[in-house]
């Protein structure tokens, strides 16, 4: 199963081959990216309303919103975190990086971990401890902005 | 993300064109095409040379009486589509001209028919859609709408999915059934959400 995963993953993300990277969870649709990337792998985080209703089996920390770059930046500052100039790893503080399209849609968002190295979830699929970089191209475009929560 | 086309393909439907040299040409419709907004499935890869007169992919909206017709003898085209009275029939007419160019008739499906055409949509959205986080990619995608749009047929073979996945049908399931069984404080939780469904085909008898 995992090798079947494994193939498509790199197969969708040319991007891994070559790089470290390793599968850390099963496929799940109980959560998503955005879910992962704020610490919650029981929700799937998207603006999705339909009118003032988010559509059932979706979270959002906030009210009717477009799927913009700033909602989703709004919606981690629920969590703690403003933008930040880079992905520096820095002591003791959680940073998460957030992926546009070219329409410059919210597609993806990774987060840090205390390597330095990033955690995805991709969409239904698994977790993957990767490169920052790695998961750009056609699915997830190009990473936009970098968040950061100090430490508590 | 409103459902409201009807989405059939070529395998269930009977075409009759009744002059080729009637039919119009592709780049005179495309923008009719885009128009519609069903470019999608074109990029979703159901469209594929076929052989005349068969058609790859109708996809009818009620509302507006407009239907978008696939197929290598059409080009790529939108049409008027007048029902006729056995359901799913149909007479297209070039709009330009007013003449009627051909007519369709889906074939009645049976159950093994209907639990193909649900698996084949099953695994094209399946595959286009495994990566992505946004929910509008996932519950927009024509093959989602089209398995919502088989209706009461296709309920069965949902919640038989569901039993077994985690895929995010309540979506469908409301436009299907006209009800949400899941309570107020449970719509955020996807595990929840589906129990709730599961309980509910339950209780109406559609699982076990």
């Amino acid at each position: 199963m995992s090798a079947e995963v494994s193939r498509r993953i790199e197969a969708r993300f040319p991007g891994l081959a070559g790089h470290p990277w390793s599968l850390a969870s099963e496929p799940t649709w109980d959560y998503n990216c955005i879910a992962w990337a704020a610490g919650d792998d029981e929700r799937w985080w998207w603006p999705a309303f339909e009118g003032d209703r988010l559509v059932t089996g979706h979270y959002w920390p906030l009210g009717p919103s477009p799927c913009t770059v700033d909602v989703f930046v709004a919606a981690f500052a629920t969590l703690g975190y403003s933008p930040c100039r880079s992905e520096d790893l820095e002591d003791g503080g959680k940073k998460v990086a957030i992926d546009v399209d070219t329409d410059l849609c919210p597609t993806h968002a990774a987060r840090q971990l205390p390597d330095g190295r990033w955690t995805s979830k991709l969409g239904a699929s698994c977790d993957i401890a990767h490169g920052l970089l790695d998961l750009e191209g056609a699915d997830y475009g190009t990473v936009h902005v970098f968040l950061a929560r100090p430490r508590s | 993300m409103t459902v409201e086309e009807d989405l059939i393909f070529a395998e269930d439907i009977d075409v009759n064109v009744f002059d080729q040299a009637k039919v119009p040409s592709r780049a005179s419709l495309s923008g009719a095409v885009e128009r519609s907004g069903e470019v999608a499935m074109s990029s979703a890869g159901r469209v594929a040379s076929v052989s005349r007169p068969r058609v790859d992919a109708i996809t009818y909206t009620p509302r507006t009486g407009v239907a978008v017709a696939m197929a290598a003898a059409f080009g790529i085209g939108s049409f008027e589509c007048q029902q006729l009275e056995r359901q799913h029939a149909a007479v297209w007419t070039n709009p330009g001209t007013e003449q009627a160019i051909a007519e369709s008739v889906v074939l009645d499906e049976g159950a093994a028919a209907v639990e193909q055409r649900f698996h084949r949509l099953l695994r094209a959205w399946e595959r286009d859609t495994e990566f992505a986080s946004s929910a509008h990619v996932v519950l927009d995608h024509p093959a989602y709408r089209a398995m919502t749009a088989m209706g009461r047929s296709a309920l069965p073979l949902i919640l038989a999915d569901l039993r077994q996945h985690r895929r995010p049908w309540a979506f469908a399931l409301e436009r299907i059934t006209g009800e949400n069984p899941v309570p107020e404080a449970d719509r955020a939780w996807p595990a929840r959400v589906r129990a709730a469904w599961l309980e509910w085909g339950k209780k109406h008898r559609h699982v076990g």
